[in-house]
């Protein structure tokens, strides 16, 4: 069931009436865990098994420490995260090791035909991994309590609007939520309606239509020139981050209408100055948690200046890993890392060459061009991401070179302008002016509504509406 | 005044929002239908007449290849019948199905469809394009005027019919194309478009590999029969013709849909790489004519069909298969 079907919306409205009709808090718990395990199963029943094992595994684990530090919790939490990646690790990976063991057999002249098992990745795993992960370590570290009520746990592990791709929430922000009785308010109905409705906005006017020319584009892109390569990774930068901002705004909205506060997971990321702020405002669970399970348990920025900028590359490769098994995603992680590296070992000569000609760090000039430089450099970066190999990159890089006019489809030029003008205003208000309160959070009511019903029937008359995937359903 | 409870300020915004929706979804509906319906030029208009004004005698059905392919009037001069190209740009057997029983529902039975037939008339098309989906995105603002083609847009479920209640979604994504159609003249001619431009001399004819992993759309195959029902209950002699493409292949559509006509009496014109128009001169791309090749071809056609349908001759040129 995808968040932009039909079957969505009446799914999630019958949620909440009921939610709100049912009394008692333990029961409400319990239909929340049964409609989101209904949910989950919706794309393949067999998916539940796996849900099943992370969640009892790592809910036992955290029962089964003694909260000592011992010896024993630590054995206790290597096993643990060991058995957890286990099924990510069969069902996300394991053709790709294999892949890799049998390329790395030819390079020395040992040809082989390595087993292939295509396995069907379930949806969400490396999302739920990653939380009952964060949980037995943030556990084992006494950072929060072990949760001693399974169906509160269970919960928070499978809970609807999360399961499928995030937010990667974070025991010590949702447990606590989940054990609340949350009363109908019409605040949180409202919040949370107007964030779905502006993510469906972006998924489907803008982040949908930019796919169509991005697949016309780069899947032929042999025999598309420069400028269209070029504007065909302007569009998927745009796609890329409406398709996913899009939908963790649906599903933080979601949450938010049955009175749950989800992590923020976006904030626009193509306004950061350099990289390392992009990694901040972009994906922001999945970047606190490698921030906080990886980067740090690595010695984070406390020690050498050489040692930080290991860290960072190997934190940055784990997670082009996590994002996909190829060694495009790998590279891309890498490239990240080393740009990083390279922005902070040359930071203070570039300050110094800024001195030089007189012009501050806060300075709208310099602003602007570090956040249009960054901006080129992760469309570049995104470029790869996208691409199925190397020689895709390799052309795709050569042909930007070539001149010509771009390939316009009128269509959806048109409506994908439109989409991107209204996302632009409203990303520059909240990053300029968040402090004024404009159509959908005005504080008139008249003008509350009416920007709804006009942002409802934007979508309906520009949106994609044949209920397209998400990109990040693949990770 | 009393303080709202919490349950009844969440019922009172949700039915504002429902109240608002419908007004604007009947009025801004109601424009969008207006715009449609008074197209002046390209494929709304065309559609519209099609739906709606046609009294044509012979239609031809099918895809672009269709639309850029046959020149109406070639026919109307060659075999005395008022002829009009109903062919439409990425569209299959749905959409050819759904125009042709809009005439049968309103009573102006053609005497003659040539249907432009396509490996995509019997395979699964996965892009936008040949599909169920671009028919139903093409048919929407018709909801609701004929049997067949609602018949058509439901097959789609009960979600299609949710969506389908909503004016203004049958235009999603239309607006570009209604102001084409409304202020920007496109030449036509009784429905042909001519596309201009040829390949280069050099140009060699190639052989074009089949498509891997091609599935034949058993619910393509149903329309297809449908269609072939309705030509027979209504006296409607029904052609199937391949026009030339630059390049040589086969397919497995095309297979099946031969085997159609074999089993049904359909006489199949096969024209895909007659001898006389493998020429660049003749094409824009490998799967279109262009203005003069249509013409040529046009003639070619109409000449075979004036034998078959006037004077039933034996053939024996070669072209008929």
């Amino acid at each position: 069931m995808l968040f932009n079907s039909i079957d969505f919306i009446i799914f999630l409205i019958a949620v909440v009436v009921i939610y709100y009709l049912i009394p008692n808090n333990r029961i409400r718990k319990v239909f929340l865990l049964g409609v989101s395990y209904y949910f989950y199963s919706c794309w393949n029943v067999a998916f539940l098994a796996i849900l099943f094992f992370v969640t009892l595994l790592s809910f036992g684990t955290a029962l089964g420490y003694r909260r000592d530090g011992s010896k024993r919790d630590k054995r206790l939490l290597v096993t643990s995260i060991v058995l957890l990646l286990c099924p990510l690790l069969c069902f996300k990976y394991l053709d790709f090791f294999s892949h890799s063991i049998g390329d790395m057999l030819t390079l020395v002249g040992c040809r082989i035909q390595v087993p292939e098992f295509k396995l069907l990745l379930p949806v969400g795993i490396s999302f739920y991994t990653f939380m009952s992960i964060g949980y037995v370590v943030d556990v084992f570290k006494q950072k929060v309590l072990p949760e001693k009520n399974l169906l509160d746990y269970a919960l928070f592990i499978g809970f609807f609007p999360q399961i499928a791709s995030g937010p990667i929430g974070r025991a010590p922000q949702l447990l606590p939520q989940l054990k609340e009785k949350h009363p109908l308010l019409y605040d949180n109905v409202a919040k949370g309606c107007k964030m779905m409705l502006w993510g469906f906005f972006v998924k489907l006017v803008v982040g949908d239509r930019a796919g169509i020319y991005v697949d016309t584009v780069f899947g032929n892109y042999m025999h598309h020139n420069g400028s269209s390569l070029l504007l065909a990774s302007f569009m998927y930068t745009i796609q890329i981050y409406c398709d996913f901002a899009g939908y963790s705004l649906i599903a933080i909205g979601a949450a938010k209408t049955m009175g749950y506060e989800l992590m923020n997971n976006f904030k626009r990321p193509y306004f950061a100055k350099n990289v390392g702020e992009f990694w901040r405002r972009w994906h922001i669970s999945l970047s606190t948690w490698f921030r906080d399970y990886v980067y740090i348990p690595l010695g984070g920025s406390r020690c050498s200046k050489g040692r930080m900028y290991l860290n960072l590359i190997i934190t940055f490769l784990v997670s082009g890993l996590w994002h996909g098994a190829a060694y495009t995603f790998i590279v891309w992680g890498l490239l990240h890392g080393l740009v990083q590296v390279v922005d902070k070992a040359t930071i203070s000569c570039r300050n110094q060459l800024w001195a030089k000609v007189k012009i501050n760090e806060n300075s709208a000039f310099r602003r602007v061009l570090n956040i249009f430089i960054t901006f080129v450099i992760v469309s570049y970066l995104w470029m790869i991401f996208y691409a199925k190999d190397f020689s895709m990159v390799l052309g795709i890089t050569k042909r930007y070179f070539v001149s010509g006019k771009p390939y316009i489809h009128q269509t959806t030029i048109f409506f994908f302008v439109i989409g991107f003008l209204i996302l632009l205003l409203k990303d520059l208000k909240d990053e300029f002016l968040p402090g004024k309160r404009w159509l959908l959070n005005s504080n008139k009511v008249g003008v509350r509504y009416l920007s709804f019903v006009a942002l409802l029937f934007v979508i309906i008359f520009c949106g994609i509406l044949g209920g397209g995937d998400f990109i990040y359903f693949k990770f | 005044m009393c303080e709202l409870k919490e349950w009844q300020k969440v019922l009172l915004g949700l039915l504002a929002i429902i109240v608002i929706s419908l007004v604007v979804d009947r009025c801004v509906g109601f424009l969008f239908e207006k715009a449609y319906k008074n197209s002046k030029y390209g494929i709304f208009h065309r559609q519209e007449y099609c739906l709606h004004d046609s009294k044509d005698e012979i239609l031809i059905l099918g895809s672009s290849r269709a639309a850029h392919h046959y020149v109406p009037q070639i026919f109307t001069d060659s075999i005395g019948m008022s002829c009009y190209n109903c062919g439409s740009d990425g569209q299959c057997i749905y959409y050819q199905y759904g125009i042709l029983s809009s005439y049968i529902e309103r009573g102006d039975i053609p005497k003659v469809v040539l249907l432009e037939v396509m490996n995509t008339d019997a395979v699964v098309s996965n892009g936008a394009t040949f599909g169920l989906d671009a028919a139903i995105d093409r048919l929407a603002p018709n909801y609701g005027e004929y049997n067949e083609i609602d018949s058509l847009l439901l097959l789609k479920g009960w979600k299609e019919r949710v969506k389908l209640f909503s004016k203004c979604y049958r235009y999603n994504s239309k607006a570009v194309q209604l102001i084409k159609c409304n202020f920007i003249p496109w030449p036509e001619n009784m429905g042909y478009e001519a596309v201009f431009g040829e390949l280069s001399d050099t140009t060699t004819l190639k052989n074009r590999k089949n498509k891997k992993n091609e599935v034949i759309d058993e619910q393509k195959l149903i329309y297809m029969n449908k269609l072939i029902r309705a030509c027979k209950n209504n006296n409607i002699k029904l052609f199937f013709i391949e026009s030339p493409y630059y390049s040589i292949s086969t397919s497995l559509g095309i297979d099946v849909l031969k085997e159609i006509a074999l089993k049904n009496d359909i006489p199949y014109l096969d024209y895909r790489n007659a001898s006389v128009f493998m020429c660049p001169a003749y094409f824009k791309d490998e799967g279109h004519l262009n203005n003069k090749g249509a013409y040529f071809y046009s003639g070619v056609v109409a000449s075979n069909l004036r034998r078959t349908i006037i004077e039933k001759p034996i053939l024996t040129d070669g072209l008929f298969k």
